[in-house]
């Protein structure tokens, strides 16, 4: 008999814990064709295009803000294991850099994640009822736990 | 005599530098100039990266440039948000309440300038080698608190 | 199931430890690189990429990359293996022929140690052992994969039950925290002649930590793991398999 666990785990949270020979490579290649074809992912694609455009506008001066090459892949990275469930977020470009990521389905209720290069995540939410929470993570290639409670929590 | 004249040179050198600062009242509303598009939501709230302080360029301390709106008419409100800024065009402008400011452990004081006298800062941010996310907090609960207004065609 | 027992032609392609932990500089991955480099035949970077799309084209028009770790293989002296390091991931890897696993621990607990004396981590976030086998199984067209797998996917008994192909992935956990992604795979009959098929059966499991590096836990997990692993295979295989394996 299976039965629904009462943890959340997102079927694309981190795809494996690497592997050096050819069988992981291919196991790897089947199970992120058959997750990033899963559900509707149209909503997803203008996201990673975003990222590349900021990237770009950086590059060519047209923003003030630096967007290093490094943060590009660590945003990128992140949002390939973001789990599909969740709203798509607002981007913008923090002065230092950091991509940050916005939720917001209502006034008073919102996350907001910094990413930096180095996979550093400073994260602030206010979840209503004058709840609030603030702090740092740091994102290894798996979708945070922590994120996803606080997506939740937001109805996102 | 001249060691008390250097003193005294000294004296007024540091009062410059520190200018009597006066502070914003609780009771006062402010607003903060976006001029950028991805500073607000979708559907025209502001974000939080709006409200995220700067670093002074001598001081290194994070301050958040605003506009003091009491006695303000708002053409003159309008008129400063266009022209403080020459770079960008101005997109909305988002008011808020300085006690909120003030219930996140920020202080305010007037800051005027040349040809803008209403300016006026927020300081007492966390510090740069300090928590991050605790500035974004602080941004989030601005930013919760603001009302977005379009400049008038 | 079948019961567990040692199986002296054990379907293991690879067996790997993954230790992550918070960011290292590049600078340290370098440096514990040159420290082990003298030990192998081969070593490659490993690359990092991006690549640009512009809205409307289907051709990437910018790549970008940079190294961000290092692959050793080929080791002159002990067992073969891999070594894969980056700035916030240490994976030891046995590919065939995979021995046991005090094999793998030991062969992997001193680079690990040498790599905490250089790199200096500072917190080990996730602790997994992945073990990806590759079953030959004697199945003709027709016959019932359950003959040899206990959790093979279930197709609707009033559609066609012949099957060509499937990925099936589960997540699951124990009571001790530890995660598991058990994935299945079977890419269809080969071409070359053979009554046998391959079916993959991977299985990852891991547990999100927050220890030193040089805690004794992070190895007491590891352990732990293993045997969560060991449990998973043998539940997932039945005596007609075992039998082969023997």
């Amino acid at each position: 008999m299976t039965t629904l666990s009462a943890y959340r785990h997102p079927l694309s949270e981190r795809l494996y814990s690497g592997g050096a020979g050819a069988d992981a490579g291919k196991v790897l290649k089947l199970a992120y064709e058959a997750i990033s074809n899963l559900g509707s992912s149209d909503s997803y694609t203008p996201t990673k295009h975003e990222l590349f455009a900021m990237h770009l506008k950086s590059l060519r001066g047209e923003a003030p803000e630096p967007f290093g090459d490094d943060t590009l892949l660590a945003a990128t990275a992140f949002w390939s294991v973001f789990p599909k469930h969740f709203a798509v977020p607002e981007l913008s470009l923090d002065d230092d850099g950091e991509v940050m990521f916005d939720w917001s389905p209502s006034a008073g209720r919102m996350v907001t994640v910094a990413l930096r290069y180095d996979g550093r995540m400073s994260y602030a939410a206010r979840l209503g009822g004058g709840r609030t929470r603030h702090g740092t993570e740091y994102f290894n290639d798996a979708f945070p736990a922590w994120l996803g409670d606080l997506l939740s929590e937001l109805g996102s | 005599m001249m060691r008390f004249l250097r003193g005294l040179a000294t004296y007024f050198r540091n009062w410059a530098a520190n200018k009597v600062r006066v502070p914003l009242r609780a009771e006062e509303s402010v607003t903060r100039f976006v001029f950028r598009t991805e500073h607000l939501f979708k559907d025209g709230r502001a974000k939080p990266k709006a409200f995220m302080p700067e670093t002074h360029p001598a001081t290194g301390e994070f301050e958040l440039s605003v506009c003091r709106l009491e006695g303000c008419p708002e053409q003159r409100t309008w008129h400063v948000g266009k022209t403080c800024r020459r770079d960008v065009a101005l997109k909305a402008r988002a008011d808020f309440p300085a006690d909120v400011a003030f219930q996140n452990q920020l202080h305010g004081f007037r800051a005027p300038e040349p040809d803008y006298a209403e300016h006026a800062i927020l300081l007492g941010w966390p510090p740069a080698d300090g928590d991050k996310s605790h500035r974004m907090s602080i941004a989030q609960a601005l930013a919760d608190a603001a009302r977005v207004h379009a400049p008038p065609t | 199931m079948a019961a567990p027992r040692h199986l002296n032609k054990a379907p293991i392609r690879e067996g790997l430890i993954s230790l992550q932990f918070e960011p290292v500089p590049m600078d340290a991955v370098k440096e514990f690189s040159e420290a082990i480099a003298s030990r192998y035949d081969n070593a490659l970077d490993i690359w990092s990429h991006a690549f640009e799309l512009q809205l409307g084209q289907a051709t990437p028009t910018r790549n970008e990359r940079s190294a961000n770790g290092r692959r050793f293989d080929s080791p002159k002296e002990g067992s073969p293996h891999v070594v894969l390091v980056q700035r916030n991931s240490f994976i030891f890897s046995r590919l065939q022929p995979y021995s046991d696993w005090n094999d793998l621990r030991g062969a992997a607990q001193p680079l690990w140690n040498l790599f905490v004396e250089i790199a200096k981590p500072e917190r080990v976030t996730r602790v997994a052992v992945r073990y990806i086998n590759a079953m030959t199984l004697p199945l003709l067209p027709g016959e019932d994969f359950s003959k040899y797998l206990t959790a093979s996917p279930q197709v609707p008994p009033g559609l066609p039950q012949a099957v060509s192909g499937f990925l099936q992935r589960i997540m699951t956990h124990d009571s001790r925290g530890n995660l598991a992604v058990v994935t299945q795979a079977f890419e269809g009959a080969e071409a070359t002649g053979s009554a046998d098929i391959t079916v993959i059966l991977d299985i990852d499991v891991f547990r999100n930590t927050q220890l030193s590096p040089v805690d004794a836990q992070v190895w007491g997990i590891l352990d732990n793991l293993r045997d969560f692993k060991n449990n998973i295979f043998f539940e997932h295989i039945t005596e007609a398999t075992m039998e082969l394996f023997q």
